[in-house]
């Protein structure tokens, strides 16, 4: 499903050209939960936001579901984003004047999904997190569990095949961190989902199929889970 | 690269097999993506009444301002020529150079009003007289007026708007009708005062209301007594008034007209209007003054308008960063912040125009101080969605510059 073959990114250019990450090479499986770990800086956010297409690699490849992702004008970012792939975020980044609902549906309308479709849709997701009763509150109206809860069905919204999440445990305690993991990897196993996720949360890696660290813009290790 | 086994708990998941995931279509054109960022763009309009308000706020401002500044123009117009509008003349045959109707720009014959009856396509021509007259006050002073004097019994040329008396009282010797809206001014006139203009006794019979051109109030008197009051010689007219018969082609006429009167001009309704015009503003520089005026409102309002919306993209980056995260296109930006725009300028004329309008309906008297025409609201609505869209180019430029990645920072 995702394929990096000697990813490079470099900010800056000519001296004082920074590099983040160095020929990383990283193939993730269809329906793989991939924990990736690493001290901060190390370029695990760097890797995250070129498999999510919101930020260009220097070299190498990245194929995302057969499709390469170098050489892709930018303007077809936004249509790769939607296709293929899901976000979570660190802080859920709901849309505050969206209900719940509103905010499963926005990606879905975004694809062009009618409007009836589309509400079918997100009342099912918000269903399988448990927030059946939470359709129409407002993000506000949301404990940090509850909307972290939301933004996983946002990105589950569409079937996506990629769902990437950035450090989703790291605004919560460790119960309610614990229970918003259970419910991704339960739905993206149920789903068929390949997740990524970045996390410094050592408790959560138990909820991975493999765990990848990385250092220094570098992959060193690759650890497969003992029940994967 | 190592591969190492790290020490993990297990998971209390299930694992089941994975499935195959295919990737959903999409349309490459959203047709939903004008409905979906409409209802985006309302919802974070509304979400934040607080900037809602400042950015309505700058739009009333402007509509206030410009609407007020128009008012005040075409009242000033409408005033100059309202005269001209209800004397009901076809035609005018003034002295030559006339520019607007003064009294004070020479005299034509009293002959043309007879030889005028005379050309084809004339119905009636009366005479008019019109000059600049002083009231003697009581209590010591005077008061201009544009004293009008009009021929028995038709009265073309006024009184107009009649609130008091009756104008065949004007066939009393000394008789006079005042702009009622003037009378404290003119020294507590009543039906039956008496007094001094030009140095003649004159009795107020009646009133009329709203004559209020640029400068002095209209008064109206018989030709006769106008004569009296205003010096005139027996021979003299200020103007000759022409009307048409049915069907009759008015340049025609004007041509005729022109013919038998050399040394006259003979303008038509209109062209004594646009002269009347051009003299106002030209006189008054008020063209320019409240041109810039508007100018000046405008500009405030998009200002306003523009950092207002600009603030709200500022505040609301993150959002925007984690809609093009999502998926959505510059384009799809861009259409939000037009809804927004849009939306901004309807409800800020409405409430504006509201306003407007609780200003006219609370200050309505005689002075008319603004004349607002029903396509001015038309007007301002255009001209207040235009200010708004090229207010929100400020914030869709910010809008652009933000980067989905930004998402991912914490």
């Amino acid at each position: 499903m995702i394929e990096v073959r000697k990813l490079r990114k470099a900010y800056g250019g000519g001296a004082l050209a920074q590099t983040v990450l160095h020929d990383v090479d990283l193939s993730v499986r269809s329906g793989e939960v991939l924990m990736l770990v690493g001290p901060s800086g190390s370029g695990k956010t760097t890797l995250l936001s070129i498999l999510g297409c919101v930020l260009t690699p220097s070299g190498g490849s990245v194929q995302l579901a057969g499709h390469e992702l170098m050489g892709v004008p930018e303007a077809s970012l936004p249509m790769m984003r939607l296709r293929y792939i899901g976000f979570i975020f660190q802080s859920h980044n709901l849309l505050p004047s969206l209900s719940a609902l509103d905010n499963v549906r926005l990606p879905l309308l975004l694809r062009g999904w009618s409007s009836g479709r589309a509400t079918a849709e997100s009342t099912e997701l918000l269903e399988s997190v448990g927030l059946r009763d939470k359709l129409v509150c407002l993000p506000s109206q949301l404990s940090g569990g509850q909307a972290q809860r939301v933004a996983i069905a946002r990105a589950l919204a569409g079937r996506p095949p990629i769902i990437l999440a950035d450090e989703p445990t790291a605004a919560l305690d460790a119960h309610t961190g614990q229970g918003v993991m259970e419910t991704l990897t339960r739905l993206a196993h149920e789903g068929g989902h390949t997740v990524v996720v970045v996390t410094h949360d050592n408790r959560i890696f138990k909820f991975g199929d493999r765990i990848v660290r990385i250092e220094d813009g570098r992959i060193t290790e690759d650890t497969a889970h003992a029940n994967a | 690269m190592s591969t190492t086994a790290l020490q993990i708990e297990v998971a209390p998941v299930e694992r089941t097999s994975p499935k195959k995931v295919v990737a959903q279509p999409i349309a490459l054109v959203s047709p939903h993506s004008w409905a979906t960022m409409a209802r985006l763009g309302w919802s974070m309009l509304f979400h934040d009444r607080l900037k809602l308000a400042g950015t309505l706020v700058g739009v009333v401002f402007a509509v206030l301002l410009s609407n007020f500044q128009v008012g005040i123009y075409f009242s000033l117009l409408l005033r100059n020529t309202m005269f001209v509008e209800r004397a009901g003349a076809d035609l005018w045959i003034t002295p030559p150079g006339t520019v607007a109707l003064q009294g004070g720009d020479g005299t034509v014959p009293d002959s043309v009003v007879a030889v005028a009856r005379a050309v084809p396509g004339v119905e009636w021509s009366a005479p008019l007289l019109m000059g600049a007259a002083s009231v003697k006050l009581p209590e010591g002073g005077q008061k201009p007026v544009m004293l009008v004097g009009t021929e028995l019994p038709a009265l073309r040329g006024g009184p107009f708007n009649v609130v008091a008396g009756t104008p065949a009282a004007l066939a009393m010797r000394d008789a006079v009708f005042f702009e009622g809206s003037r009378r404290e001014l003119l020294g507590g006139l009543n039906l039956g005062s008496v007094r001094e203009v030009n140095g003649h006794r004159a009795q107020a019979v009646g009133f009329t209301s709203g004559l209020l051109p640029f400068g002095p109030s209209y008064a109206f008197a018989s030709f006769d007594t106008a004569r009296e009051l205003l010096h005139r010689s027996n021979h003299e007219l200020s103007y000759a008034m022409v009307g048409l018969s049915p069907g009759a082609d008015v340049r025609a006429v004007q041509e005729r007209l022109r013919a038998q009167f050399p040394s006259q001009e003979v303008l038509t309704l209109a062209e004594l209007k646009q002269r009347t015009i051009g003299q106002v503003l030209r006189e008054s520089g008020i063209g320019k003054s409240i041109g810039s005026g508007v100018a000046m409102s405008v500009l405030c309002g998009f200002v306003i308008v523009a950092l207002t919306m600009f603030s709200a993209v500022i505040d609301r980056v993150r959002q925007f960063g984690t809609l093009k995260a999502l998926g959505a296109t510059n384009l799809d930006l861009a259409r939000l912040l037009l809804v927004q725009a849009i939306t901004c300028a309807v409800i800020g004329v409405l409430l504006g125009e509201t306003l407007v309008a609780w200003f006219l309906r609370a200050i309505r008297e005689a002075e008319q101080p603004l004349t607002l025409p029903p396509w001015l609201m038309v007007a301002t609505l255009a001209g207040m969605t235009v200010m708004c869209m090229l207010a929100s180019s400020l914030a869709l430029l910010r809008v652009r510059r933000v980067e989905p990645a930004m998402v991912f920072r914490g």
